[in-house]
């Protein structure tokens, strides 16, 4: 089954207490703290799965806070967990750090996950589709490669996808659909590796 | 942009993410931030009405 994000999943309650949250940290920035402490991890795993360098993962996570701190006071609650709004800004983060910094974009994959594609694909886990499977997924576009990292990597449903991504729930499930579509045929192509 | 497949790397545990929770040097770095003198309105302000005045006297002779 899949996980749910305990941290993105609110209740009226947990989202009514982050709004409260929100207004105080709108009128000082220390006030953040609790909002900080509750969403640091998640953003930086976000983040460090992209990229290629521990450091530089917690420098643009530490940029992310600093751009929600200093920006908080146009956010504008719309009964959606902040973490959506810190997401938006981490992608746009990684994106500055890969054009400015020349940071590398790592796709982070692992024995479960390579298992995963493999049962999808209706293939045999072993050395060679393992190596197709990687070319496949580096030649995805950006696009694509962020729909199959959010759901088949993270886990993420596709609610939380959409507020990533600034997609509704549908559309995220169709593209999702569609990327896993040409990774596969992507895969396939690779047959004489 | 350049990639790179990284395979079952050593994942981070929550302790070792938490030592790099440093919420008060973020606090530190938006305070000295916002009292860089070039950054402000007021510097712009001056900036733009002597440019003003400038291009005036410069007119006007």
């Amino acid at each position: 089954m899949r996980s749910v994000n305990p941290i993105y999943h609110h209740s009226t309650q947990m989202l009514s207490e982050e709004q409260e949250w929100i207004a105080l940290a709108q009128e000082n920035p220390k006030n953040f703290a609790p909002l900080y402490e509750k969403y640091h991890e998640q953003i930086f795993r976000y983040v460090n799965q992209r990229m290629n360098d521990q450091q530089l993962a917690f420098d643009v996570t530490s940029q992310v806070f600093l751009k929600a701190i200093k920006n908080l006071k146009k956010f504008e609650f719309r009964g959606v967990p902040l973490g959506s709004w810190l997401y938006r800004i981490a992608k746009s983060e990684l994106n500055q750090a890969f054009r400015d910094r020349k940071a590398t974009r790592a796709i982070n994959i692992d024995k479960m996950q390579v298992a995963t594609f493999m049962d999808v694909f209706e293939e045999e886990t072993n050395d060679l589709n393992k190596k197709r499977l990687f070319k496949a997924l580096s030649k995805l576009n950006e696009i694509d490669l962020q729909l199959i990292e959010l759901r088949y990597f993270e886990s993420r449903p596709y609610k939380e996808m959409g507020d990533i991504l600034s997609l509704t729930e549908n559309n995220a499930k169709v593209k999702t659909f569609r990327a896993l579509e040409k990774l596969k045929k992507s895969f396939n192509k690779n047959s004489y590796l | 942009m350049k990639r790179k497949v990284i395979y079952n790397r050593e994942k981070l545990s929550s302790d070792e993410i938490r030592k790099h929770r440093e919420f008060d040097t973020l606090l530190k770095s938006i305070e000295d931030d916002s009292n860089v003198y070039w950054k402000s309105i007021r510097f712009w302000g001056t900036v733009g009405a002597s440019a003003v005045a400038l291009f005036l006297i410069i007119n006007m002779f």
